[in-house]
């Protein structure tokens, strides 16, 4: 099959179709007189899809603020319990810093005491 | 043009432009009349306004096609569920035969064929085969440069050599 003969085939072969579709096809007035085509509105899709858009957003938002308050109660907490804790040595700390004014007795006081009043000849 | 002029105009091609929906559509027949409809309450109501740069054929046909692409969004959406979106019409449809049944076997064979071709190809073939136009308006009307389309048209006609002898070797 040539260039021609495509050519004329196809030519043939589309006026066999140009025929049949003429045959089918409905008169100016008839086809102008059929209920009218709907018109493709966006305005309805618009809408459902910023009002997904606002619940997404919106959701996502209500979501970060959970996440940040569970992670500030969790850092709170941390922080709460070191300052909390305190050392097992930490009452060795407490008596280095009492008072030596002679207030604070030991077990040896009372053989200070004894000698003393040995030495003055009273027994 | 006025409306008159318009309206005449319209009709004056009527049955070339039924026959260009046809191709635009896969020849659904309701669709074609639908997408036919719209096209010519645009060009009446004053939504596509032509401006004398082409003839009026070529214009009206890329209107057809255009209105075509609308509608075929449409039925994206009906498959969707989501008819009452694309503007359903309701009530019966008028026009429900897709395939004449006075086609003989080999335009059915043919026209079964020209639905394996690429879009644009099947376009092109149609506007110059069908519709005697040169390869420059078709170009216009599916907004395309020329040597796109004449690209199309040859590849088109290759594929179609193709699809006919594949073809008529199964049919012996």
């Amino acid at each position: 099959m040539d260039k021609n003969d495509i050519d004329k085939d196809l030519k043939s072969l589309y006026g066999g179709i140009r025929a049949a579709d003429s045959r089918k096809a409905p008169s100016f007035e008839r086809l102008m007189a059929r209920p009218a085509a709907g018109t493709m509105s966006f305005a309805p899709m618009l809408r459902i899809a910023a009002a997904v858009a606002i619940s997404v957003c919106a959701g996502t938002m209500a979501l970060q603020m959970c996440q940040k308050t569970a992670v500030q109660e969790i850092q709170q907490e941390k922080w709460a319990n070191i300052s909390g804790w305190e050392a097992s040595t930490d009452n060795l700390l407490t008596m280095s810093t009492s008072n030596f004014d002679g207030s604070l007795a030991t077990g040896t006081d009372v053989w200070l005491e004894y000698s003393g009043t040995n030495s003055k000849g009273s027994l | 043009m006025d409306d008159i002029e318009l309206r005449n105009e319209l009709e004056k091609i009527h049955a070339v432009s039924y026959g260009w929906a046809l191709s635009c559509c896969s020849h659904d027949g309701n669709e074609a009349s639908d997408v036919l409809q719209t096209a010519y309450v645009k060009v009446l109501e004053g939504r596509a306004r032509y401006k004398g740069r082409s003839s009026f054929k070529t214009w009206l046909f890329s209107v057809i096609r255009y209105t075509a692409a609308e509608e075929r969004r449409r039925h994206w959406f009906r498959r969707l569920g989501l008819a009452k979106f694309a503007g359903e019409r309701s009530g019966e449809d008028m026009f429900a035969e897709d395939i004449p049944p006075d086609l003989d076997d080999k335009t059915r064979e043919f026209r079964k064929s020209l639905e394996k071709l690429p879009g644009r190809q099947r376009e092109v073939l149609h506007l110059v085969f069908y519709q005697d136009m040169t390869l420059e308006e078709a170009s216009a009307v599916m907004g395309v440069s020329i040597g796109s389309a004449r690209t199309h048209y040859e590849r088109g006609k290759k594929g179609m050599r193709n699809l006919i002898k594949t073809q008529e070797n199964e049919n012996g």
